[in-house]
């Protein structure tokens, strides 16, 4: 089964962009900004809305990709291969096996993992295991 | 509770492109209940893996670039959503009644294109009974 579980935006004032879906929407963080970075992680409980630091302008700002989980990573990747042959795939083997880089046939990026991109531990867990 | 339930994409290639995420993802079409967008030219396919939608919109007359194009979000309250939004934004304009889709198009403080409804973006009825 696969499902679609983050939607990554890119941004060059992601503070300010997170407050926004914050106040507005309700959504939470789920996950710890990585050290020395701005990139900031929020959910609905369910999807997480990735807001990627762009302060470098490396992208545009806007939707930057999405990301599906899958319970068989080897079983999609070989679907994707045989659809796509030919095009490459980043698959990190050695530190991150479940987890893969691809375009769709009109080049639209997509992060797949078999883990998901949330570790499926309600919100408020994360804000317990925060405060200890 | 407020939740991302729909990812947009536009592409010259919808029937291609929907291939491409039934055949790889197991993604499967949500048959009833969409009517033709208005004005729009070229067959849409709204996808879904049973609580998340994927729409993919035929760009046929290229009315905008191809690609990731905006998301959706389930409000509980659209009157308090918009209340909120105008501390950020001066102007909502509100979609008509009769729109068979979702009923406010508003961006967030970037830019990015946010759908908002209280219907949803699916029925929300089993996908299995749905078909049946």
């Amino acid at each position: 089964m696969a499902q679609i579980r983050h939607i990554a935006i890119s941004s060059d004032d992601t503070e300010k962009l997170a407050r926004f879906y914050q106040e507005v929407f309700g959504f939470r963080p789920s996950g710890p900004t990585p050290e020395g970075r701005k990139t900031i992680y929020l959910t609905d409980g369910h999807v997480e809305l990735a807001i990627l630091e762009n302060t470098n302008q490396q992208n545009s700002n806007g939707l930057h990709h999405f990301g599906i989980q899958t319970d068989d990573m080897d079983d999609t990747v070989d679907r994707i291969t045989k659809i796509q042959p030919g095009k490459s795939m980043v698959r990190p083997q050695a530190n991150e096996p479940g987890k893969a880089w691809l375009s769709d046939p009109s080049g639209n990026h997509i992060y797949l993992s078999k883990n998901g991109t949330l570790d499926y531990q309600p919100v408020e867990k994360y804000a317990d295991r925060k405060k200890k | 509770m407020n939740q991302l339930r729909h990812l947009a994409i536009r592409t010259e290639e919808p029937e291609k492109l929907a291939a491409f995420y039934i055949d790889a993802f197991g993604f499967r079409e949500v048959r009833d209940g969409w009517p033709p967008a208005q004005g729009q030219e070229g067959k849409s396919y709204h996808l879904t893996d049973g609580y998340f939608e994927l729409a993919i919109l035929a760009n046929v007359p290229n009315q905008s670039p191809n690609g990731l194009y905006h998301f959706g979000i389930k409000v509980d309250d659209i009157d308090e959503t918009a209340r909120k939004l105008r501390s950020f934004q001066k102007q909502l304009q509100r979609r008509p009644e009769e729109t068979s889709f979702a009923e406010l198009r508003v961006s967030d403080i970037d830019g990015n294109m946010i759908d908002l409804s209280v219907q949803g973006f699916l029925d929300y009825k089993p996908l299995k009974s749905a078909k049946d």
